[in-house]
């Protein structure tokens, strides 16, 4: 039979085991988590690397009614970039100005032929409606959330 | 050769030139539209600083070493002037959540250490109108009245009267109050997760006029589009992280009592 303070001792040892095990986990769980996209930017990057193409920076900031899609392009050649819009998704793609690339990164840098990204929308769109502008290295897309 | 040599936590922080009680230490972390990051480079080629020492931690950072010209680097490095006023601390790659709070602390106790007069930490804040915005404005957060002295009078630059900061610099100004270090957090409107050369700018020219000297953004600015080629990689390694820090916190309404 234990003693009272012997069980409150327990009762504490128990609490500080079951606190480090939860702090264990979840240190464990955000490890995974690093790893995880680790290899998803790994993959992109192979992948990218055999295509020869390289996907633009992009933001996207909900304005309520519509969407503002932000893309920064700076590695595009001035007037190739196209832009198609479907209901759930956007498709930038453009050709690279290779002496830009070359300025930026140096003769050493992978090959990098086009810029091609393809981005699924948080919302349904409607691609009628969308006003698309230029500005610097930045394509501004503006487009109204279906049933808005 | 490293010529003196401080464990900090789970950071080791090497000098390889003895760096003494400077004026300043700028801080450039990459953050919301790695503004940090450039402004830091920026300030550094624009100085003429030096490398002074590397900032490591085998258990918190991945395996990375920087060749350049043939030389190893650490990934995080800090440069600074001949007469050692001003010190520059930058990285080259981006932090995982897990070293965002060491490393933060691990700065504050260096720079107490190193009995550095002032922090300035350099970086974006999330503003959604960004992108209707000809100039980013600056906004200032300080860890005590001796460090908001140098920033008041400055009037480019606002108080943040109300509002939240999440990341690396919550945790400096957090810990510098704690341990009464005079740190200025300068934060420029900016893009969440697309490296915005302009916010650098206006962010430096903030800079210049804290520690008097002068640093032209000229060339930053033309080199913009060449400065996001060169960055893109590393935005694209901060986007998680940036979301899993809890960088929606900043554009909500803090609850003040």
């Amino acid at each position: 039979m234990l003693e009272p303070n012997e069980r409150r001792f327990l009762r504490e040892l128990m609490r500080r085991m079951l606190r480090d095990f939860e702090r264990m986990e979840r240190e464990l769980e955000e490890t995974m988590r690093e790893f995880a996209e680790m290899e998803r930017l790994l993959e992109e990057r192979q992948r990218e690397a055999a295509e020869g193409s390289a996907a633009p920076l992009y933001t996207v900031i909900d304005k309520d009614r519509e969407l503002l899609l932000i893309f920064d392009v700076p590695e595009a050649e001035e007037g190739t970039l196209e832009i198609t819009l479907l209901e759930d998704r956007i498709i930038v793609e453009g050709k690279v100005d290779k002496r830009k690339i070359e300025r930026a990164l140096g003769r050493a840098s992978r090959k990098v032929e086009r810029v091609r990204g393809e981005y699924v929308l948080p919302f349904p769109i409607d691609p009628q409606r969308a006003k698309v502008e230029k500005r610097g290295s930045k394509v501004y897309v503006r487009v109204p959330k279906q049933g808005y | 050769m490293i010529v003196y040599e401080e464990e900090i936590g789970d950071f080791v922080f090497s000098e390889y030139s003895h760096i003494t009680r400077p004026r300043f230490l700028i801080v450039g972390l990459p953050d919301v539209g790695l503004v940090g990051e450039i402004a830091v480079q920026h300030i550094v080629r624009s100085l003429g600083l030096s490398f002074k020492a590397g900032v490591d931690s085998y258990s918190l950072l991945p395996p990375v070493a920087v060749a350049r010209r043939g030389e190893v680097l650490s990934p995080i490095r800090v440069y600074g002037d001949e007469d050692g006023k001003v010190v520059a601390l930058l990285t080259d790659i981006a932090l995982n959540p897990r070293s965002i709070v060491p490393l933060s602390l691990a700065i504050v106790e260096y720079a107490r250490l190193k009995g550095v007069e002032y922090v300035l930490g350099l970086t974006g804040a999330v503003n959604p109108e960004r992108a209707e915005m000809e100039r980013p404005g600056v906004h200032w957060v300080a860890s005590t009245s001796e460090a908001s002295r140098i920033v008041a009078e400055i009037p480019e630059i606002k108080r943040v009267e109300e509002g939240y900061i999440v990341g690396p610099y919550a945790t400096l100004l957090k810990e510098s109050a704690k341990r009464r270090v005079n740190t200025v957090v300068l934060m420029a409107d900016s893009f969440l997760d697309i490296p915005d050369p302009e916010a650098a700018a206006v962010v430096v020219r903030a800079v210049s006029q804290i520690i008097s000297r002068e640093i032209p953004v000229e060339k930053l600015l033309e080199e913009g589009e060449l400065i996001k080629i060169r960055l893109k990689e590393l935005m694209k390694d901060m986007k998680s992280t940036l979301a899993r820090m809890g960088k929606g916190y900043e554009l909500r309404s803090p609850m003040i009592y």
